[in-house]
């Protein structure tokens, strides 16, 4: 499959579950709509719709994290940065209206998919945090693996949900960075 | 195969301590769980596992399936926080009580084969209530529980309740996904990670909250 017809079926896909969401979401309709057929389809993700699905879900986290990465200013100290990672992460979350919708319309179709990738969020987050840790003093004795590891778990934990926090203030934002996701690092 | 491994479990459990009748339906209700996950379990499966006859178990249970199975869950939810605080209930050093909490959570989740078989096979189910924002009624609900524990330690109890509900999303990040370098069995392994990175931002009182994001500020002086 040529990389051109490959986006354009990740698009149809996206597109389709937009619009109608996934409980209709079928092969058919995604080839339609790519302008392809379903035998093509199948010939390139033989995983059917399943794998159209988390396959689109995965460049959708893909795009993300690089304008999640636009977000993050190059000066500034540790502090500073992970503050504009954690605010700039919940607005791109925010704003972004196709998850939005499908969270409160089909979330026990979308968390698994979300959860298959957990792995690749986790990995992206983690590949952020080291390169500034490893640029930053650390307090003695901690392992910057770890630390990446363990703050990017906390990261995803209060993008996705603020809790009793109010995260739309920076000075909370600011205090979860400090005593939470950098607890104990500086 | 299965059903004579229930019946071996339900005997094993039947002789070393007699079971109200209730607690032996809901005891095979969760090895059906365990098995065929919760949407496939049937009352006929739980009569069988628990030889106890469907009329008794409508009977012990009025509405039946749905009725059973929400017990069963909220059996499960109390024996969580039951066995929790039977660990930390007596420890009075913070390092001590958030290592036991830690990792007593941890192994609860990580044995429970039940909620290992909802994961995998029905994770529709599950997932959503532990994601975005429907995760703040179990971070609400559980911070409870935990922030009196805290609150000695920490100062106010606005410190302890943010707090604990750090703590519970700690438990739910390493219990969804393990991680190699945190093992809940090794106290070691617990400890540096308590030590290194949480028990630092609990101690760190002021959390640089503005005044008026404090609507359970206490008023003593």
């Amino acid at each position: 499959m040529s990389a051109d017809l490959h986006d354009r079926v990740l698009d149809a896909t996206f597109a389709e579950v937009a619009e109608n969401g996934f409980g209709r979401l079928t092969v058919e309709a995604v080839a339609v709509r790519a302008g392809s057929s379903r035998a093509t389809i199948y010939r390139h993700f033989p995983g059917g719709r399943d794998e159209l699905v988390v396959t689109t879900v995965r460049r959708e986290v893909g795009r993300f994290f690089l304008a999640l990465s636009a977000l993050v200013p190059t000066d500034g100290d540790v502090v500073d940065r992970v503050v504009a990672l954690v605010a700039g992460a919940r607005s791109l979350l925010d704003e972004h209206d196709v998850l939005q919708r499908l969270l409160e319309d089909e979330a026990d179709a979308l968390l698994p998919s979300l959860s298959t990738v957990q792995p690749m969020i986790q990995d992206a987050l983690v590949g952020l945090l080291r390169a500034e840790f490893e640029a930053s003093d650390l307090a003695p004795g901690i392992d910057a693996d770890v630390a990446a590891d363990h703050g990017a778990r906390m990261v995803l934990s209060y993008i996705g949900t603020a809790g009793s926090w109010d995260l739309d203030d920076p000075a909370q934002v600011e205090a979860v960075v400090r005593t939470r996701i950098l607890a104990g690092l500086l | 195969m299965g059903a004579l491994l229930t019946i071996d479990v339900n005997r094993a459990y039947r002789d070393r301590d007699p079971l109200d009748t209730d607690d032996r339906i809901r005891r095979a209700a969760l090895d059906c769980i365990a098995r065929f996950g919760l949407s496939k379990t049937t009352i006929d499966d739980i009569a069988r596992g628990s030889g106890v006859s469907r009329a008794t178990i409508y009977r012990t249970f009025p509405g039946g399936r749905e009725v059973l199975l929400r017990s069963v869950i909220v059996t499960e939810i109390d024996r969580f926080f039951v066995e929790l605080t039977e660990t930390v209930g007596a420890l009075d050093d913070l390092e001590d009580l958030v290592a036991a909490g830690l990792a007593a959570s941890l192994m609860f989740l990580r044995d429970h084969e039940a909620l290992h078989t909802i994961v995998q096979m029905e994770p529709g189910l599950l997932l959503p209530q532990f994601a975005f924002h429907r995760l703040d009624l179990v971070l609400s609900h559980a911070a409870a529980f935990a922030a009196p524990h805290l609150e000695p330690h920490v100062g106010s109890a606005h410190d302890a309740r943010s707090g604990a509900e750090h703590l519970v999303r700690i438990v739910l990040s390493y219990a969804m996904h393990p991680s190699p370098s945190v093992d809940p069995s090794d106290d070691a392994s617990i400890r540096r990670l308590v030590r290194n990175h949480i028990i630092p931002g609990l101690r760190s009182h002021e959390t640089a909250r503005p005044d008026n994001a404090r609507p359970e500020k206490e008023e003593q002086s």
